[in-house]
């Protein structure tokens, strides 16, 4: 690689029998059945939307796959779920279609669609019975509950929490983003100034407020995390009235 | 010279030996090229320092001087091409002193090599030699084990591909040094874009029989935007338990040292004998 | 486990307008175990200061040993070092131990008593500088420090703002690492002042 070689022939040839070792003559193959394809994704719930988004960059190793591969899928035409998954991404592609597949099924099984609670047990349900050959994939699951934004944030088993969360974020970056978050969404470790009993409290955030920290934590988490780049994908999911809205923003990142 | 202290290699080999895993150094997960063109030679570096998946630097300098006439462009652990350079720029001073020639860019090719090759690939610096001397105008390429090349263009570091296909593609013979410079900077960004491991901006460096300019920041391709918002905190919005508030007027009690090439009184520190 | 995380800590440096900061946890742990909750890991040489991260035994070697240095520099030289003197005092005693390493990241900052310029600087176990103008990290909460940096700071902070920042940072890194925290110690260095201060921290 780095320098010139020549096989040392004496010592490599003939094949001799003490290369093979506890398994005797016998080889054995293997496969690598997971990569690390890159990517963040983030969430932030508001009063009455969420906001869930995905950079656009697709790699692996040193290289780049694509810089338009998008994290973030809506799960049905008339769905207010929106499901972001991000690790291995064929894995991560194949939750997204179980998920799509199901949410139509039910559909056309009980004529509505299926609500953010249900689908979120689903998705434990789907990981979970991969348990001992997992799927590689970091999901983040959103939609429109009852007039409110609700978020559910997975591990690659299913584990995750059923009263949802208000913030997520996950893959390549997540180290970087989630501290930020605490910060800036929850308000951790803010007090009233020089009430140092008195912690500053939280309250929902505006959908503007939201968008512009979802920005600022990609454009940050790009210029310090090398898989982290090329575009942002933000979708916010909105109630409006009885039902929901949804919309999709595209940004650029660094491409470098 | 080397004067390396392996008094802690023991111990780190034994934890090494019960599982410990070995230290992750800065690397230049780097694009660094060279080319010569009618005249002179041009390298040229990115800027991007890595540990692991994050960015340990973004604007750093990987043109490493050894004399006014020769360059480095280094890649591989940082602390390796920062120091290799730095004691090859010493014994060449040296050696320039005590022959009184100038000194040619072979004999530090030579330096680097036989110095890498003695430390048998454990010194991780992967190096482009460039300069013009007496003999003329010359490019070399030294990797760790001490293996060396001397060709009219040359890449290195994990965008070498990157950029190899910019030469491969569109160097051509006698170029000027408009188009040199042109090319190696086109060769460099194609690392910045295609290879993680290389990014921000590109540094060059011209170097004919005449004289050496380094063009930092030579393309600022990466700018980040704006933020969206400013995080000014409120004053205030940190609990403290503690203060302690020291002067320098209050330090400087002990001792007071005059400056008497300086502008007026400068004062020293109190001296500490311990923490 | 890493020998750079047996112990855990935290450091961190930014540079503010005529001023710098920098700041650490005070934890001491043997891997998930705390050990102790008052283990700063700033020291003071004159006007410069240097944070160590990694492994203690380490942290307390290289701390003493250029103590002795510096000390040395001040006897022959009759002045206090330079924070960019110290930077490469640091660097060429890190990298004389190439083969067998120091598990420390250190970090450097100080304000240039001739300029009054601020500078920052941070090694790794090598001793590769890398200089900074606007921050520098170390330590197992590096990742969450490099995040938080890159979004909460901001340039020309006075340094009752830079305190703010530099604390609001360290704090929420730290909280998000298990390894890190138990108290925090910041400087806040003026041209003729430097003011340190102890934060109400999270006890778990």
């Amino acid at each position: 690689m780095a320098y010139l070689h020549t096989a040392n022939i004496i010592s490599d040839f003939p094949p001799s029998h003490h290369h093979h070792t506890s398994a005797g003559p016998f080889v054995q193959h293997q496969i690598t059945p997971y990569t690390n394809n890159g990517g963040t994704i983030l969430g932030i719930t508001g009063e009455d939307f969420v906001v869930l988004a995905g950079d656009t960059r697709h790699s692996e190793g040193y290289s780049i796959n694509s810089r338009t591969e998008k994290k973030v899928h809506r799960l049905g035409k008339e769905s207010s779920l929106v499901l972001a998954t991000v690790g291995f991404g064929a894995d991560a592609l194949d939750v997204v279609e179980t998920m799509k597949r199901a949410v139509e099924d039910y559909k056309f099984h009980h004529n509505k669609e299926m609500s953010p609670p249900a689908a979120a047990q689903l998705l434990m349900t789907i990981l979970y019975s991969n348990r001992f050959f997992p799927k590689y994939a970091y999901c983040i699951l959103v939609g429109i509950h009852a007039g409110k934004g609700v978020l559910y944030s997975y591990d690659v088993v299913g584990s995750y929490s059923k009263s949802g969360e208000r913030r997520a974020a996950a893959g390549a970056a997540s180290d970087l983003i989630v501290p930020f978050l605490d910060n800036q969404v929850e308000l951790k470790n803010q007090y009233v100034p020089y009430a140092w009993e008195e912690e500053i409290p939280v309250q929902p955030l505006p959908m503007e407020k939201v968008r512009r920290l979802v920005k600022d934590a990609f454009t940050s988490a790009t210029e310090r995390h090398i898989q982290v780049g090329d575009g942002l994908q933000i979708i916010t999911v909105a109630a409006s009235g009885v039902g929901w809205g949804v919309s999709e923003e595209m940004y650029e990142l660094k491409k470098d | 010279m080397g004067g390396f202290d392996f008094s802690n290699y023991a111990r780190n080999a034994a934890l090494q030996k019960q599982g410990f895993p070995q230290p992750q150094a800065t690397s230049t997960g780097t694009t660094i090229v060279g080319c010569i063109f009618d005249g002179g030679v041009v390298i040229a570096a990115d800027t991007r320092a890595t540990s692991g998946e994050i960015v340990a630097e973004k604007n750093c300098q990987k043109l490493h001087y050894i004399t006014p006439n020769i360059w480095c462009a280094g890649a591989g652990t940082a602390a390796d091409t920062e120091f290799v350079t730095a004691l090859i720029s010493s014994q060449l001073e040296l050696h320039s002193l005590s022959t009184g020639r100038k000194p040619r860019v072979v004999t530090c090719m030579t330096l680097v090599k036989q110095h890498l090759f003695r430390h048998q690939g454990h010194l991780g610096a992967y190096l482009v030699v460039a300069g013009v001397d007496p003999t003329g105008i010359n490019l070399f390429t030294v990797h760790a084990h001490g293996s060396t090349d001397k060709l009219p263009y040359v890449t290195m570091g994990s965008g070498s591909l990157a950029a190899m296909s910019i030469f491969e593609s569109q160097w051509q013979k006698n170029l000027t040094q408009e188009d040199a410079v042109k090319l190696c900077a086109e060769a460099i960004l194609a690392g910045i874009f295609n290879d993680l491991g290389s990014g921000s901006n590109v540094n060059v460096g011209i170097i004919t029989a005449e004289k050496t300019t380094i063009k930092r920041n030579f393309i600022i391709p990466n700018e980040r935007v704006p933020k969206e918002q400013s995080y000014r905190f409120p004053r205030g919005t940190t609990a403290i338990l503690k203060e302690q508030m020291i002067s320098r007027a209050e330090l400087r009690k002990y001792i007071t040292i005059v400056d008497m090439t300086g502008k007026g009184t400068v004062e020293g520190d109190a001296m500490e004998v311990d923490a | 486990m890493d020998p750079f995380s047996i112990n855990g800590g935290a450091c961190v440096a930014m540079v503010g307008k005529n001023c710098v900061a920098i700041a650490c946890d005070l934890r001491l742990g043997k891997q998930t175990l705390t050990i102790s909750n008052n283990y700063p890991k700033i020291f003071s040489y004159g006007d410069t200061y240097l944070g160590l991260t990694g492994l203690a035994t380490d942290i307390e070697t290289v701390s003493t040993d250029l103590r002795t240095k510096v000390n040395m520099y001040r006897l022959r030289e009759e002045r206090d070092i330079e924070p960019e003197t110290f930077t490469n005092l640091v660097s060429s005693y890190l990298y004389q131990r190439r083969f067998g390493p120091f598990y420390v990241s250190p970090v450097v900052a100080g304000i240039n008593n001739r300029t009054g310029e601020p500078f920052i600087a941070a090694f790794d176990c090598l001793g590769c500088t890398d200089y900074s103008k606007d921050f520098v990290v170390s330590g197992t909460s590096s990742n969450q420090l490099f995040g938080t940096c890159e979004s909460l700071w901001e340039p020309g902070l006075e340094p009752e703002d830079l305190f703010e920042t530099i604390s609001q940072v360290l704090l929420n890194s730290m909280d998000r690492d298990a390894l890190a925290g138990w108290g925090a110690h910041v400087y806040i260095i003026t041209k003729d002042q430097v003011i340190k201060r102890l934060l109400k921290t999270r006890q778990d």
